[in-house]
């Protein structure tokens, strides 16, 4: 039982540090894109996650009149647990709390929870624009978690398995992303949208919303929202490192590097592609982005999907 | 397993009884959840977990949606029902729910106990609903098809929603 405990404790406070520092590091970059400084007075910038922490927990919390209190303060806590309980099945260097032959599966499975997250909270401030703000990203998280869910599958088919491990292993001489390499771009625009990230936050389009669905919220549960979303970014972007990039195998970076270093330098470098997109690219209009899932995404995707297994079929 | 059948007739009881929209969808959610572990029982995980991925990942969702964006806060159909109706269809299902207790157990062969040859989840499962309860798949899927036929001829008219909406304004204004 201890054990256990110390296992979740060893996932989840790394996590916690990490999505702390990439918000440091999201506001670095996107200072050195526009040509400024970026946060440089806490400790010469490095604090400054820490600073920003303590000044949101600090802050009084609100709770709406005429909201459901229950929801409201319900929502933040699943949006977080589902978020943290995915990290579960994903491996480290042939570890994780779990190994599941499953583990895709149960991935997919538990992230695609993360909605009612959304939408409880949205609808539960009782409030237009968080309701609205609620309903697009929970039509834009369900339209674009099909087309992931089903690119995925498309490393599950070249490795034969569901389990994650199985999955680089699988990867040992080639990554997936050469044969894959459209697919891999869908996939990035795909991460984009369902974690709501710039060219397509329409969820928290500022012009229209305000916020989105986390209006109505201060304090612990907009910490716990906002930890959450980052945390999502981050397991997306371990996820596509495992799936298309070959894991802790050295493929695309040099051999001088330990195994665990490489994988995690490969996320790493991800996330940095997603922090550059949202310094560069403009915002979509909402019709565009669901036009752009269910008229062009996915018949292609499933059209590759039949392709890539018929292959399969003719070649083993 | 007797308890998680159990568990599933009252929760569906529950969403047949109440009158609150958003609880009845977290029954129904429950029951989605309930029915998973019920797969996960029969060592058939990969159905157990499609389960959760399908039915309360997207469908649920979907449902939540629809409750939230119309707005329906009070689910009318149980106020326009005659009395003796609903009460021959209750007794029926509280007998039903009394008999499970008991006699579930003799009813059910775990799936993974029918075949001999190791198979996939989801041709065990087939095989195993259709050759081993071939009487009561059809009976679920005439049920089904009713309820199919009924959804539609309920929600063609508006009627349904304009009342709902008057009864929850009705509600909602005299607190």
């Amino acid at each position: 039982m201890l054990l256990l405990i110390i296992k979740f404790l060893l996932i989840i406070i790394p996590i916690l540090l990490s999505v702390a520092f990439l918000t440091l590091v999201e506001r670095k970059v996107m200072a050195a894109i526009q040509i400024r400084r970026g946060p440089n007075v806490i400790g010469f910038g490095f604090f400054q996650p820490l600073a920003d922490g303590l000044k949101l927990l600090i802050k009084e919390l609100i709770i709406p009149l005429k909201g459901n209190k229950l929801l409201f303060m319900f929502a933040p806590v699943l949006f977080l647990a589902v978020s943290l309980t995915i990290w579960v099945v994903l491996p480290f260097k042939n570890v994780s709390v779990s190994q599941s032959n499953l583990a895709v599966l149960v991935f997919l499975a538990i992230s695609s929870l993360s909605v009612y997250g959304l939408l409880l909270g949205g609808w539960a401030s009782n409030s237009r624009y968080a309701f609205l703000g609620a309903v697009r990203s929970a039509s834009q998280m369900i339209s674009y978690e099909l087309i992931l869910g089903l690119l995925v599958f498309f490393a599950v088919i070249s490795g034969i398995s569901y389990n994650f491990v199985d999955l680089i292993k699988a990867q040992h001489s080639t990554a997936n992303i050469i044969f894959y390499f459209p697919i891999f771009l869908i996939f990035l625009v795909a991460i984009l949208a369902e974690t709501n990230r710039t060219p397509f936050d329409l969820t928290e389009a500022e012009a229209e919303l305000v916020a989105g669905y986390s209006v109505e919220y201060s304090s612990a549960p907009f910490a716990f929202f906002f930890i959450a979303e980052y945390t999502n970014l981050i397991i997306w972007s371990h996820v596509t490192s495992i799936l298309f990039l070959g894991g802790w195998n050295y493929l695309i970076l040099p051999f001088f590097l330990p195994p665990f270093i490489s994988f995690v330098l490969k996320s790493f470098l991800v996330l940095i592609f997603f922090i550059w997109i949202r310094a560069t690219l403009p915002r979509y209009r909402f019709d565009q982005l669901l036009q752009l899932a269910w008229r062009f995404y996915l018949p292609s995707v499933l059209a590759l999907v039949f392709i890539t297994i018929i292959l399969y079929r003719i070649t083993l | 397993m007797t308890f998680f059948i159990f568990l599933s007739l009252l929760l569906l009881t529950f969403i047949l009884i109440t009158p609150n929209i958003m609880h009845g969808l977290l029954g129904l959610i429950l029951l989605f959840g309930n029915f998973a572990l019920f797969l996960f029982l029969l060592d058939l995980p990969f159905l157990g977990f499609a389960y959760i991925l399908v039915y309360i990942g997207a469908i649920c969702v979907l449902f939540l949606y629809i409750i939230l964006l119309l707005n329906l806060r009070i689910y009318p159909l149980i106020m326009r029902t005659s009395f003796y109706f609903a009460s021959v269809i209750g007794i029926l299902f509280i007998t039903t729910l009394i008999s499970t207790l008991f006699f579930s157990k003799s009813l059910l062969i775990p799936p993974y106990k029918y075949s001999i040859i190791p198979l996939e989840d989801l041709t065990l499962y087939t095989q195993y609903l259709f050759e081993a309860y071939p009487l009561y798949l059809l009976v679920a899927i005439f049920l089904l098809l009713v309820a199919l036929i009924i959804a539609l001829s309920t929600t063609s008219t508006m009627a349904y929603i304009e009342d709902s909406r008057k009864l929850s304004k009705k509600i909602y204004t005299s607190n």
